[in-house]
């Protein structure tokens, strides 16, 4: 008999309090939309903030919330797009992969040192107290603040040199930030575009006497130029994206090879060429011939 | 013997040059002056290229409150203005002055002795302000600014800063020695702009006994009162000098004044006297060139603007071949430098040629948490925390005080992992700027 009080005891309290879990679940009921969760588990889940939200599931929500074609994620690209189009019921625009160039090319043996640093392994500290550990002020410091920063594994130091492993990037732009020098800039991914590899301002004399591979503003390429795509401001070369059409004058001109396309491009041998009235010559055949492939891609 | 109230330490004095008095080095063929020698905005330029300009012209003008006009130190002309190494470690708009010998000086300046007690505050103040007189120190912040504080802060005391706890450095010593008249008529002129009442200490660490003894016989009859301070780093610096003379304690965030104090350098109150009672701008300084580096080791008076590689051939050149630190400033505050070509500015109160093995197989080890730095600490933070924060969450380290740091050295130094502590600390000064900048314009 004794056992049985503390029984009812126990089942009476069970029941009151399992009372009170069902009253207050109904009470403090929060409404989700079921569709969050699942286009935050088909998201890259990286939290890399490339998309312009704070993380994965902010950009969810507001996805679901506003239905905007215009909401793309850039590490999943178009595929990815195509999916949460279907699922959400509407078309989503076409993603713009993007991917991080380097506005440098003086490395170890190219560009000469200022002092032997002894610091902390840090470029913004080195700024700090430097111009930088190069001779030039305006390259790539090349101690790899950016390396820490980046998610997806793309950055690396190569003899002292900044270098974007195209595969892996996915362009989020979260290295920019973080680089102190400013010579990390986001360009289209799938459209190989030459870009000059220097962003030195100092006076052609001087920014030779510091690195052999620095642009020198020496106007070449503005003159091999025929589509009026280059131009030469503050002593450094600058390629105006909308009306380069990647034909590669100006690289083969240049003295101090700074010029530059990009790894993925060059290691594939294939350029997307725009096609032109003008016989430009840049591939030594005409366009009205051949050569153009059907995606517009050239071999060289 | 005063002291102020927790940590400090006590390197090698390595005083060498204690003994020899200033030189006056001749005037360089080229003089590099810089666009900023203190605190607060760059001067603005106003002489063009090619122009000529006389001894003591002013060719950039104050821009701003915060700032100081600048003057040329020679008679000559202008032959390029362009960016330079300065000892800040960056690049700066450089004005390049070609001498032509003459060393004529400009109108009005450079006079003969007048009495300061003939002139008005205001002219007093305007002299300080045109004569572009900063903080001569090591902070170089402007001294007309600093003499003319809010009306509702009441400044009872006026100290003198005659510590010089950095080793090496001599120059505030031999001055006190050789220009004590000069540097009293500057502290007097100081205090003139302060109600009567005012107490003036001045201080002086134990390890000058000769200037202690000097400045006692000329200050006593003058009513001020030279205070004995024990020889520990960093004595001289205004927050410790304040603690150690009065006692009392300037708390986070706040200035000496808010606590009613004072401090000024000798040299400052050298500069003070030259300006106001000769109409002569700030264009020469005294400093120390000394280390196991350089051939003869000197106390010098350069005029601002002389390049280290001129006085390196004034002082006999490198004597050893294993140099392998230059150094503007003192040992523990100052900055190393990457060129030779780096000028000589306002604030430069030494110039170091360090010749040390040990530096070369300098290598950084991990904390032990032993808590020397803790304990070397003359504000009361916590380095090793400051330092690790600094590498994992960068924000965070302003809850440990960091804007507090003076960023004096000390823990630096008595870190037995040879930790980089101050670097660290200046790391997490920068980032957090940078992280206030983003948010201000995120905000905007």
């Amino acid at each position: 008999m004794t056992i049985l009080t503390p029984i009812l005891i126990l089942s009476a309290l069970t029941f009151i309090l399992g009372l009170c879990i069902l009253l207050a679940s109904k009470k403090f009921h929060v409404k989700s939309d079921p569709l969050i969760d699942t286009v935050i588990l088909m998201l890259p889940g990286a939290n890399c903030g490339a998309c312009g939200y704070p993380g994965c599931a902010q950009f969810a929500e507001i996805l679901v919330k506003t239905r905007d074609t215009s909401k793309i994620c850039p590490v999943g690209g178009n595929d990815l797009s195509y999916e949460l189009g279907r699922i959400l019921g509407i078309k989503m625009d076409d993603a713009k992969p993007l991917s991080c160039i380097v506005l440098c090319n003086g490395n170890k043996t190219t560009t000469k040192f200022l002092a032997d640093y002894k610091g902390i392994h840090d470029c913004w500290a080195v700024k700090e107290i430097l111009p930088s550990v190069k001779q030039c002020a305006y390259g790539c410091v090349g101690l790899g603040s950016c390396v820490e920063a980046c998610k997806y594994d793309a950055l690396k130091i190569v003899d002292g040199l900044i270098k974007v492993i195209e595969e892996n990037c996915v362009g989020c732009g979260v290295c920019i930030g973080k680089c102190p020098q400013h010579v990390l800039k986001l360009t289209e991914k799938k459209v190989k575009k030459y870009h000059v590899a220097c962003s030195s301002v100092d006076k052609g004399a001087i920014t030779r006497k510091y690195c052999t591979n620095g642009c020198i503003g020496c106007m070449l390429c503005v003159k091999a130029c025929k589509f009026d795509a280059v131009k030469v401001e503050n002593f450094c070369a600058i390629i105006d994206d909308s009306k380069c059409v990647n034909c590669g004058l100006c690289a083969k001109v240049c003295p101090v090879k700074c010029i530059h396309l990009t790894e993925y491009a060059m290691a594939s041998k294939k350029i997307a060429v725009k096609k032109t009235d003008d016989n430009c010559g840049g591939c030594e055949m005409p366009c009205s011939v051949k050569g153009l492939g059907e995606d517009g891609t050239l071999g060289y | 013997m005063k002291t102020f109230k927790c940590g400090g330490i006590h390197p090698d004095e390595n005083k060498f040059t204690r003994h020899l008095s200033i030189e006056t080095m001749p005037m360089p063929k080229l003089l590099a002056v810089p666009l900023i020698q203190h605190i607060g905005k760059p001067a603005a330029l106003i002489v063009k290229l090619g122009e000529q300009v006389k001894k003591g012209q002013c060719i950039a003008n104050a821009d701003g409150f915060i700032s100081a006009s600048i003057h040329s130190p020679t008679s000559g002309k202008i032959k390029k203005i362009e960016n330079h190494p300065h000892s800040g470690g960056k690049f700066v708009k450089t004005v390049f002055i070609e001498s032509d010998g003459r060393e004529e000086w400009a109108e009005g300046l450079n006079t003969d002795e007048i009495d300061f007690k003939k002139l008005s505050l205001e002219e007093k103040l305007k002299r300080i302000k045109d004569a572009g007189i900063v903080g001569m120190g090591g902070a170089g912040f402007p001294t007309h600014v600093k003499l003319s504080p809010p009306k509702d802060k009441k400044i009872d005391t006026l100290i003198l800063n005659g510590a010089e706890c950095e080793p090496y450095l001599t120059a505030d010593h031999r001055l006190m020695l050789e220009k004590t008249d000069e540097i009293l008529k500057g502290l007097s002129i100081i205090a003139s702009f302060f109600p009567d009442g005012l107490k003036i200490y001045i201080g002086i660490e134990n390890n000058k006994p000769d200037a202690i003894k000097l400045m006692n016989e000329k200050a006593s009859p003058l009513g001020f009162e030279v205070v004995v301070l024990k020889p520990l780093y960093p004595q001289g610096g205004e927050k410790q000098l304040i603690n150690a003379i009065t006692k009392r304690t300037v708390g986070n965030g706040q200035l000496p004044f808010d606590v009613g104090c004072m401090v000024n350098n000798v040299a400052t109150a050298y500069a003070v006297y030259e300006a106001v009672c000769k109409n002569k701008p700030l264009i020469e300084r005294v400093l120390t060139v000394s280390g196991m580096a350089i051939k003869n080791k000197k106390n010098i008076k350069a005029p601002i603007g002389t390049m280290f590689s001129d006085i390196v051939d004034y002082c006999g050149g490198i004597a050893s071949r294993t140099m392998n630190l230059l150094i503007s400033g003192g040992p523990m505050m100052g900055k190393a430098q990457y060129s030779f070509d780096v000028p000589v500015i306002k604030t430069t109160s030494g110039i170091l040629f360090i010749d040390e093995i040990k530096l070369a197989e300098k290598k950084e080890r991990p904390c032990l948490r032993c808590g020397r730095c803790e304990e070397a600490c003359s504000v009361n933070l916590k380095p090793w925390l400051l330092s690790n924060l600094a590498q994992k969450d960068v924000e965070r380290t302003l809850e440990y005080g960091l804007n507090q740091c003076m960023e004096c050295g000390s823990c630096a130094f008595v870190c037995p992992s040879k930790r980089d502590l101050v670097h660290w600390i200046k790391y997490a000064k920068v980032m957090n700027a940078n992280i206030k900048a983003i948010g201000a314009t995120e905000r905007q």
